[in-house]
């Protein structure tokens, strides 16, 4: 049977929307029953705590690397810009109000992708063509409340404290720039607080509860159905990584022109 | 709780346009060894994954007593993978936990006993499977054979009444075949469990099992004991046992 370009065209993009439109509802399924048995009881602390430490205890140091030098490279171009306009007074209301509200969560989160949401989908899919996710259901141990719902939950609960670190770090690395630059330190601190209210802050750290759900529950969810041997495994990982960066980023949108 | 007759009634299974099984049809006696034989790729696997719920038919029935598993309640197929252990293949151990950890875990996931308690029963069993002392050592560090046998304690450790075994001595030398095919044996023995063995070793199959019965082409070719099984005069039975090529 032969197609014309036309067709082929259409039946591609065809295959491509009912892929989407399936991986989408599989996902979302996944992602809400976890949810559900993360509330569920028994609550398995020893193994919550576990991922908490991995996504959050684990994570802190290069959290607070970028947020440093992301305040510190951020209040370089402010001063350039400022000092235009004799606007010096601004540059530290601007540096938080960016950190809190956008850089603090979007990069934090970004930076933890990278680091935990893809060994999340390398260590499920491993499971996964080893049998042991299987091994899991025959021993009657449900592998979504077992291994996805804590991990979930970790990501929801560290992202925004890892968030408000670099914030803080973010902050002060923008601080120490200004004064090296020579502008008055204390108008740097006090424009913040006159300026930047707790909304900002609060706001951000709603932002990074969500970008940690979606960094976890991605990142699992390309794990849990992984196939194929050790090609799907890095595949799975790839893809994780690949698709939490997009969905962080237009969740990201999403929200900030709903709440600011 | 006695254990139960398994009764697998016409089943089917595609994957894809591939028709893996096409009616497959046999009963497994109770507190007895099954086998389930045939040659590679014909679906011995895929029946084992069928009767622990981990695939779901196309068609077909399968019965434990008087429950069908695809009408069975998740609350219900549940409570009936507490009452199996399964030994894969490659062991399916977790590689983070440690091989004692590994083989308490369904004691201390179900809760059926204190941490302590399930870990001194895990060296127990352990030790009667002759891995004494192995229980703080990591999954990584073990070899096939000791990965079967951690993987051989983790699946008694609930007193399963059904034990199955994924190929149990695939890839292993014929002492630790020899060792395995004891091992089963021994389990069957000890706890009157029905053992159902996925395998295509002759020799194990004609010495261990009470009831064989042999897949080709997608359905069951032959069900009977190893004696009657060798003087079948069905030329695929006769070309499996002989070893040779179909």
């Amino acid at each position: 049977m032969s197609f014309n370009p036309v067709t082929r065209v259409a039946a591609y993009l065809g295959r491509v929307t009912l892929e989407s439109v399936y991986h989408l509802g599989r996902y979302s399924l996944l992602t809400l029953r976890a949810l559900i048995l993360a509330v569920v009881p028994p609550w398995r602390l020893r193994t919550i705590f576990r991922q908490m430490e991995l996504v959050g205890v684990n994570s802190l140091f290069v959290v607070i690397l970028t947020g440093l030098f992301t305040g510190a490279v951020f209040t370089l171009q402010v001063i350039y810009g400022f000092r235009r306009f004799s606007a010096e007074s601004m540059v530290g209301p601007t540096v938080a109000t960016a950190m809190t509200r956008e850089l603090g969560p979007v990069l934090t989160s970004l930076m933890v992708t990278g680091r935990v949401g893809s060994a999340m989908a390398a260590e499920l899919s491993s499971m996964k063509v080893s049998e042991q996710i299987d091994a899991l259901t025959v021993m009657g141990a449900d592998p979504v409340k077992y291994l996805i719902s804590p991990r979930i939950l970790a990501g929801m609960i560290m992202l925004p404290l890892l968030t408000a670190v670099a914030d803080a770090v973010g902050v002060i690395g923008g601080y120490l720039v200004a004064i090296g630059k020579g502008l008055d330190p204390g108008q740097f601190a006090s424009r913040i607080e006159d300026i930047v209210v707790i909304g900002d802050v609060y706001n951000g750290l709603i932002k990074s509860a969500v970008f940690g759900l979606i960094l976890a529950s991605v990142g699992c969810y390309m794990g849990f159905y992984t196939k194929g041997g050790a090609e799907g495994v890095g595949r799975s990982t790839t893809h994780a990584v690949v698709c939490a960066y997009v969905a962080i980023l237009v969740g990201d949108f999403v929200m900030t022109a709903v709440m600011f | 709780m006695a254990a139960p007759t398994i009764r697998v009634n016409n089943l089917v299974k595609r994957f894809g346009d591939h028709e893996v099984l096409k009616g497959v049809t046999f009963q497994i006696l109770p507190g007895r060894i099954n086998f389930l034989i045939g040659r590679s790729g014909e679906g011995k696997t895929v029946v084992l994954k069928h009767l622990t719920g981990l695939l779901a038919a196309d068609s077909g029935e399968i019965w434990y007593d008087d429950l069908e598993l695809s009408q069975a309640s998740p609350k219900r197929l549940n409570d009936l993978r507490l009452r199996m252990g399964l030994l894969f293949q490659d062991g399916a151990l977790f590689d983070s936990l440690s091989v004692g950890e590994n083989v308490a875990f369904p004691l201390w996931f179900h809760r059926q006993a204190r941490p302590r308690q399930a870990q001194a029963r895990a060296e127990s069993l352990l030790s009667e499977l002759g891995l004494a002392g192995a229980a703080s050592r990591r999954v990584v560090s073990l070899s096939t054979g000791e990965r079967k046998r951690v993987a051989l304690a983790r699946a008694m450790i609930m007193e399963p009444e059904i034990l199955f075994f994924d190929e149990p001595t695939t890839g292993l030398d014929p002492l630790l075949s020899a060792q395995v095919d004891e091992l089963i044996s021994h389990a069957q023995k000890s706890s009157g469990a029905t053992v159902v063995v996925i395998s295509h070793d002759i020799a194990a199959t004609l010495t261990l099992a009470d009831q064989v019965s042999m897949i080709d082409d997608g359905k069951i070719v032959a069900s009977s004991p190893p004696v009657e099984l060798r003087a079948s005069s069905n030329p695929v039975v006769r070309r499996f046992l002989a070893g040779e090529a179909p």
